[in-house]
């Protein structure tokens, strides 16, 4: 049921004006119930949000009065290698293979769990791509870098065992971004993969059975009519994973610290850099600033470019 | 999919919004509660805090000095660190109304971030512990408190002390020396840095002598390799201490030895931020002939490091698995060896000595440098003398306490560093450190100019170690990066600019 | 679609085909398939098993294959050292995901469901809110709650970690409040019901699936978090499971590797636990199609 937008109605005797007001007296309590949730957001994200825009044009340390210096720290930003040529380029990177990393896989594992025939056998590998969740975000990092250990890790000990060369994985600037790419091989995310499973789910059946009927495949189904059906799920998780990737920097708090020599540092992590450890929160509000503009770019673009004309009505 | 569409008079209202809170923010005060204005101190009271009536609870973070946390889970036959505890419970014994108690720094934190985030919200420990290469940059911003007024006073747990800071090493107080001449802080030990070495790995590939030149740390280094072992552990991550910058500081001091005080401006035998920033617009800092030479060392060194030395590595595990042979190592560790052995010999050496057919103008001598500064390097948060005065007066008490020679030798025979208070004594193992010494380390690395600087520096390592980049490829990657620190610095300290 | 519509799409009648045995080939080399990648998946985790039972000595003869015998005493000491931080996480997501969940709630509900003056443009700015990088105003909201005096404490972290969460739950829930049929809130209007009434007796139980997943995203979220509270707690005895995991290496020795894998497994137990409960419901609220754009 769409929720449609009511037009103020002009009632007799009525301006425009006595409508507006009619009506926020008449649904004063939806302002009660929100209230809440406003006191929290204007304190500790509306509020935060403008403070750090107005920073991103001053030089505050955090302590001393700041003084303002308009574009400076964006100049700085845009000629800086290290944030502006290896950060943004890593970025741009990691985000795509988010794309990528969030579509692919765990759609493929959603089209494969779909065919399962058995209910229980289902279920069973339902938890068993969810499971991997309970593992907080922190562990996973640390297990991951043991593995990746280039002296006494597994994935060298099993690269030697296979008679091969041992690679430096985190520790070389070559190899350090393609381990964080790596990791979480191979890359099935049990929330996204639910989801998927729940588009294809949401499918009526007699569709489905028409098009076995009509002889189509198990690959040409996926491709013309599953694939299609699922694309507003595939947007939303594309879409909430890569501006998630824009602000993660994890791996390198706790792990790289950027390096070895930037290939793995992110705009988030300099962002975080400059405030904590330089002092420079102007500059790092401006980074936040940039960031900001990136993701709300590509959000408005998300809902133009993708459009499902393909919907298919359920009545 | 169109449930929200905006009409032009919702945009306008947002656009509306978002103008008056911008401008709302930037009005609002955008300070966090300030910090101690520049010049301001508050006046020392002769007394010690006995007459006072109120309680106080002192919250220390004494860094490796500390005793064991009773939480921790121990190893049977491992032994529990309870010197700076006696101690303790004896000034608590004198001093009813003062309780202290031990902060446990969070580990796996950054100090810098750590001391960022504290300072801000201003409820950071009553002693906290920073290595004053941290500190300077941040004693603008009112972090630490001047320890002038009672160190000029005399300690009265010292019989015959009339100056509280007469007690210590000059090069402790030296240390302590912010840009202004003030001191922010107590320094009452230090380490020195030694070269821990496998003597069981040293014994199976067939060295039988030590070594003590440049030259034949080489030599031994390759018997090594032929061997299989890994021969020196090191990563230039900033996270793993201390590799780049010790070796900076014992390597490169003794290759710019006879003109690095050429950096100390203001003659205070301490080559501040301040002092830095100065020379290197002035173009006396760094010497990159030297620096040229320093880099090509450390080249020579890489063959024999472990794989992924670029990044972080726990070479000490490796050390203790017998697979890494030597490492630099604080002289704390013979404490922390002795307590909780490897399975292998070890024993230690000084670090190699530059000989003259390296460095023509080396001063080839086993120079006692002090190293990196050690547990008890002790700063009060500067806002303690806003937001509550009289427990300054108690926290100096305690610090003096704290500095009484039999209390430093006691704590330091626990952790193996080095007495900077005189007539302290500690491990009798690391006698060798005790003896009068040259020189201490008037120049770290960049770490000295700024903590950004240390991660700059590391950076270039990382750059150019693992690749085949060119002398003046090098020199010019390092300008850049020295500069661009520099500068971060002037922006902070506008006042260093030199015109 | 309607709810009626999503019931069904939770239990889906397969192609009535007769139930027979497990019908060869297809399911056989898709369980394959799908085995395959699970225990893909799962290796980090089996890796982390089998490190916490080893002793140094174990861990230097062979790392990444299991030894025996298990050592159970690094539980033991792990649990030990764990034990308050894990109370110090539970106090904190507790109190973190009801103040959320219940602001949540009745803002979604008043967004879907009533065309108050200015609906849409609250819905618009919460949905920017989902645009602003999180780290961008993390220093301005430590500043904030430093001048509110709520540093080191435990609304301190509450709060902020509630307003995080708004944005999602409240896009979610709405979208969700949206499509139960209005007929179903027609028939409460003329029994009198209250329109408080109707939210409790009507929507929530309906929301329950969805909710539920809500709560266990967020019951993760916060549990991970360790940014935020490395800030906002100066006293590490207060610092939440997440952090202890990284005090592991001070309090359990260098002699003892395995234990602090331990805790880290200690750490992750609370999750399973919820997990364990709840999937079921988690699960029914991530296929009920509720979550999309």
């Amino acid at each position: 049921m769409e929720i449609t937008r009511e037009e103020p109605v002009a009632a007799e005797g009525r301006s425009r004006w006595a409508e507006l007001v009619h009506n926020i007296r008449r649904y004063w309590f939806c302002y009660a119930m929100m209230s809440g949730t406003f006191i929290l957001l204007i304190t500790f994200a509306y509020y935060p949000a403008f403070s750090a825009f107005y920073h991103s044009f001053t030089n505050w340390d955090g302590f001393r009065q700041p003084d303002w210096v308009g574009w400076r720290n964006y100049r700085y930003i845009f000629t800086s290698t290290e944030i502006f040529g290896k950060g943004f380029r890593n970025m741009f990177i990691l985000a795509a293979w988010q794309v990528f990393r969030s579509s692919v896989f765990p759609l493929l594992g959603a089209a494969l769990l779909y065919r399962v025939k058995s209910e229980k056998t289902a279920y069973f590998f339902r938890l068993l791509f969810v499971l991997p969740i309970v593992v907080p975000g922190l562990v996973g990092i640390l297990v991951w870098r043991q593995l990746y250990e280039p002296n006494v890790g597994l994935f060298n000990e099993i690269l030697v065992g296979l008679g091969m060369q041992r690679l430096a994985w985190l520790n070389s600037p070559d190899t350090a971004l393609f381990s964080l790419i790596f990791m979480g091989f191979p890359w099935i995310d049990g929330v996204g993969l639910l989801i998927y499973l729940a588009g294809f789910l949401a499918i009526p059946l007699e569709i489905i059975e028409a098009a076995i009927m009509d002889g189509a495949g198990t690959v040409r189904r996926f491709f013309s009519m599953e694939l299609p059906l699922v694309v507003p799920q595939i947007r939303l998780i594309v879409i909430l994973n890569v501006i998630g990737s824009f602000q993660d920097f994890g791996w390198q708090l706790l792990v790289t610290r950027g390096g070895p020599a930037a290939a793995t540092t992110v705009p988030a992590w300099s962002m975080y850099k400059a405030a904590m450890n330089e002092g420079r929160y102007g500059v790092a509000s401006a980074i936040g600033v940039v960031l900001f503009i990136l993701i709300f770019t590509l959000t408005l673009i998300n809902h133009a470019a993708i459009r499902t004309d393909i919907e298919y009505e359920a009545h | 999919m169109s449930k929200f569409s905006m009409s032009r008079r919702d945009l306008l209202k947002v656009l509306g919004l978002t103008a008056v809170g911008a401008m709302a923010a930037a009005c609002a005060p955008s300070a966090t509660p300030t910090a101690a204005p520049k010049g301001e101190e508050p006046v020392a009271t002769t007394e010690p805090a006995q007459e006072v009536a109120e309680t106080y609870t002192i919250l220390h973070w004494a860094q490796s000095a500390e005793p064991t946390d009773p939480n921790a889970e121990l190893e049977p036959g491992e032994v529990r660190k309870v010197a700076y505890d006696q101690v303790a419970d004896a000034y608590m014994a004198d001093h009813p109304n003062v309780k202290i108690e031990w902060y446990r720094f969070p580990a796996g934190s950054n100090v810098v971030e750590w001391l960022m985030a504290r300072m801000t919200a201003q409820d950071a420990p009553d002693i906290y512990w920073a290595n004053t290469e941290d500190l300077w940059p941040h004693i603008p911003k009112g972090w630490a408190l001047a320890f002038d007024p009672w160190a000029e006073l005399p300690n009265p747990y010292v019989s015959g002390n009339q100056r509280w800071f007469d007690q210590f090493e000059e090069v402790a107080v030296i240390s302590q020396t912010g840009p202004d001449g003030k001191l922010y802080g107590v320094n009452m030990d230090g380490a020195g840095v030694l070269t821990l070495y496998n003597t069981d790995a040293f014994e199976e590939a067939g060295i039988t002598q030590e070594p003590r030149t440049w030259g034949e740390f080489r030599d031994t280094w390759a018997v090594l390799l032929e061997a299989g072992y890994i021969p020196y552990g090191a990563d230039l991550s900033p996270e793993t201490c201390c590799f780049p910058h010790w070796a900076s500081a014992h390597i490169y001091n003794q290759l710019v030895w006879d003109t690095i005080y050429d950096w100390d401006h203001d003659g205070n035998m301490v080559i501040t931020a301040k002092d830095l920033a100065t020379s290197y617009q002035m173009g006396t800092f760094p010497d990159w002939d030297a620096y040229l030479q320093f880099a090509h060392l450390l080249k020579e060194m890489t063959p024999y490091f472990p794989l992924g030395y670029e990044g972080q590595l726990d070479y000490r595990q490796l050390w203790r698995q017998g697979r890494v042979v030597m490492y630099m190592e604080g002289n704390w560790a013979v404490s922390q060896l002795k307590n909780d052995p490897p399975p292998h010999g070890f024993s230690w050496l000084a670090f190699p000595v530059v000989t003259k057919d390296i460095w023509p103008a080396a001063p080839e001598k086993v120079t006692r440098i002090q190293g990196a500064w050690g547990a008890m390097q002790y700063h009060v948060p500067g806002y303690l003398a806003q937001t509550n005065p009289g427990k300054v007066d108690v926290v100096m008490d305690w610090l003096m306490w704290s500095s009484v020679p039999e209390h430093v030798g006691a704590i330091c025979k626990e952790t193996g560093l080095v007495p900077l208070t005189k007539d302290a004594e500690g491990m009798p193992e690391l006698a060798p450190f005790y003896e009068p010494y040259d020189r201490a380390v008037p120049y770290q690395s960049w770490q000295s100019l700024s903590s950004s600087g240390l991660n700059a520096e590391y950076e270039l390592w990382q750059q150019y170690l693992p690749s085949d980049m060119t002398d003046d490829a090098f020199l010019a990657l390092a300008k850049d990066k020295l500069e661009a620190e520099v500068e971060k610095v002037l922006e902070v300290n506008p006042e260093w600019a030199v015109d | 679609m309607s709810t009626a519509d999503m019931t069904q799409a939770t239990s889906p009648k397969r192609v009535s085909r007769p139930r027979r045995r497990f019908r060869i080939p297809s399911d056989w080399i898709l369980s394959i398939i799908l085995g395959l990648l699970g225990f893909l998946t799962f290796v980090p985790l089996l890796m982390l098993l089998q490190l916490s039972l080893k002793s140094e000595q174990q861990m230097a003869d062979s790392m990444w294959l299991p030894t025996f015998p298990f050592r159970w005493v690094n539980y033991v000491k792990a649990s030990r050292v764990m034990g308050p931080y894990m109370i110090n996480s539970a106090v904190f997501v507790l109190g973190t995901v009801t103040i959320s969940i219940i602001c949540s709630i009745f803002s979604a509900f008043a967004l879907a469901r009533y065309p108050f003056p200015g609906r849409e443009f609250f819905f618009i700015a919460i949905l920017g809110l989902m645009m602003i990088p999180g780290i961008l105003t993390l220093i301005p909201r430590f500043v904030v709650v430093v001048n509110l005096n709520l540093n080191n404490t435990y609304p301190g972290i509450w709060l902020p970690m509630a307003a995080g969460s708004q944005a999602f739950q409240i896009i979610v829930l709405r979208t969700f409040f949206a499509s139960i049929a209005e007929e179903m809130f027609e028939a409460g209007r003329l029994d009198g019901a209250s329109e408080g009434r109707m939210l409790r007796t009507i929507a929530l139980p309906l929301a329950t699936p969805i909710l539920t997943t809500l709560i266990v995203l967020q019951i993760n979220g916060v549990y991970s978090e360790f940014i935020w509270p490395i800030m906002v707690l100066s006293d590490p005895t207060r610092y939440p499971a997440i952090l202890g995991v990284l005090r592991l290496g001070q309090l359990i020795t260098q002699r003892d590797p395995g234990a602090q894998y331990a805790g880290y497994v200690i750490a992750g137990l609370p999750l399973l636990l919820l997990f364990a409960l709840s999937s079921r419901a988690f699960i029914r609220g991530l296929t009920s199609g509720a979550i999309k754009m």
